[in-house]
């Protein structure tokens, strides 16, 4: 493994970053026209356009804040534009973002109209995109970072290779100080009891059981069948045949690590080491959820090709499978597959995470970003009022 | 290819096809949590998928079948060595 110097974005209080840009934020979904105006403007900007934020109350509502005020504040982010059709849930996500000590700055656009406010802004874009064009990248340790992981369209490969190499890498961060978010809550049913085992003490296990039965009866109390819908028909493909034996596979990537919390969906961490997030197990919907934690970097390992990205949080896919590996190749960074055809050892397999890893923080696009998978997505917990 | 199919643990009922196996095929298995190497052999019976499932053992319907040391489901019939294992003849005991 090559040594690399780590360069990243350390911000005002604390974080490091990877990535660099000036988020427009819409506060709801009215204002998205706004905020796409604003980017087409300034092109350098990364707007989140998203289908939410009206007559939201309660849970959903403190969620809606926490998932949107997370993403100005991640590290990868430099400086933030809010929009939004009325100043008071505005100025409340700005801030929010504030704390950070990064330029953020929100515009309302009753009494004003799109167009005026889309001028305004776009000119606030400006200063900030050329004011963080000057922000220097400095030399950053991996354990100044947090990090995130989540399997997709899993298979038998997942379990077998490609999720124990991603535990190999948990535990190797973890070991040099880095926070690290892992979840999936449906995902772990049938396997629950071996989280329960891994939590740090008696409190943690606790807090992991209730999150977990909570957030299982309350599919069902909405007549959702986890057997109706896990395994997927793609898991079902790729040779995954039981809820249980998915689960066994995808808790592979937690390693041996002991996780110190349980994490509300979008709750930052507050320690280093391996925390549990609530979330579910929709790819998008809980990498969003890891971007609002605060992860800089996503380490996603596909059986049968899952191809999510983010627009702040580089996902950085790899496969164990030779075929997915072959014929999904653009989608892949870092291809494992031979840990199946016996060219490859776990350790290997783990070096080959940590070097991307170090690649994609020095600032090599990943596939997902190359290729616009820019999901950002909403959880939603209840209807709106 | 020395291995087609990987184990996770020794005791395991079942193990997965690295590779596309086809009937009749006679393979060698390695068993991937353990400190030494250890190697199964085993006969194919039927067509089985690179990423599906090989029986190890016989086993009879209602048996617990185990993967990762853990039990993934439950025998809907019963399976003999070498067979694919699949949703077709095990499923889900969690309710």
């Amino acid at each position: 493994m090559s040594n690399h110097e780590l360069k990243g974005y350390r911000r005002e209080n604390g974080d490091v970053g990877i990535r660099n840009h000036v988020v427009i934020i819409p506060v709801d979904d009215i204002s998205n026209a706004a905020v796409e105006g604003v980017a087409k403007l300034i092109p350098q900007t990364t707007p989140l356009p998203h289908p939410y934020g009206r007559l939201q109350y309660g849970e959903d509502l403190e969620l809606l804040f926490r998932t949107l005020i997370g993403h100005g504040k991640n590290p990868n982010v430099g400086a933030a534009i809010v929009i939004g059709i009325e100043p008071n849930w505005t100025e409340r996500i700005v801030e929010g973002i504030a704390e950070t000590g990064k330029p953020v700055e929100g515009f309302s656009i009753e009494t004003h109209g799109d167009l005026e406010t889309i001028k305004e802004a776009a000119n606030r874009a400006k200063d900030f995109v050329q004011e963080v064009s000057e922000t220097p990248r400095e030399p950053v340790e991996l354990g100044e970072m947090t990090f995130s992981a989540k399997c997709g369209e899993s298979d038998t490969t997942t379990g077998l290779a490609s999720n124990p190499a991603v535990g190999v890498a948990v535990d190797r961060l973890v070991e040099k100080g880095s926070t690290f978010i892992i979840g999936e809550t449906s995902e772990v049913a049938g396997a629950e009891h071996i989280i329960a085992e891994q939590t740090i003490n008696e409190e943690v296990k606790q807090d992991f059981l209730d999150m977990y039965e909570e957030y299982m009866e309350e599919i069902e109390s909405h007549g959702g069948d986890i057997h109706g819908s896990q395994p997927t028909q793609g898991n079902i493909a790729g040779g995954l045949s039981t809820l249980e034996e998915k689960a066994l596979g995808n808790i592979e990537k937690a390693g041996t690590t002991p996780i110190t919390s349980v994490l509300d969906y979008a709750e930052k961490p507050k320690q280093p080491g391996l925390h549990f997030m609530k979330s579910s197990s929709a790819a998008a919907e809980m990498v969003t959820l890891c971007a609002a934690g605060g992860s800089a970097a996503h380490l996603f390992t596909t059986g049968q090709g899952n191809i999510v990205g983010h627009p702040l949080l580089p996902v950085i896919k790899t496969t164990a499978n030779p075929k997915t590996a072959r014929e999904m190749k653009e989608h892949i960074d870092v291809d494992i597959s031979g840990l199946l055809k016996q060219t490859m050892e776990m350790e290997e397999a783990g070096d080959a995470l940590m070097e991307a890893l170090k690649r994609t923080i020095n600032g090599r696009r990943t596939a997902a970003e190359t290729l616009r998978h820019k999901e950002f997505i909403l959880t939603k917990l209840f209807p709106s009022a | 290819m020395r291995y087609k199919i990987y184990i996770h643990e020794e005791n395991d009922d079942v193990g997965v096809a690295i590779t596309d196996l086809g009937e009749g095929d006679q393979v060698k298995a390695k068993v991937l949590k353990s400190e030494d190497t250890v190697e199964k052999e085993v006969g194919v019976k039927e067509d089985v998928p690179l990423t599906h499932k090989v029986a190890l053992v016989d086993m009879e319907k209602g048996h617990e079948v185990i993967e990762y040391d853990e039990v993934i489901g439950e025998a809907t019939e019963n399976i003999k060595a070498g067979e694919h294992v699949h949703t077709h003849n095990i499923k889900s005991i969690k309710v």
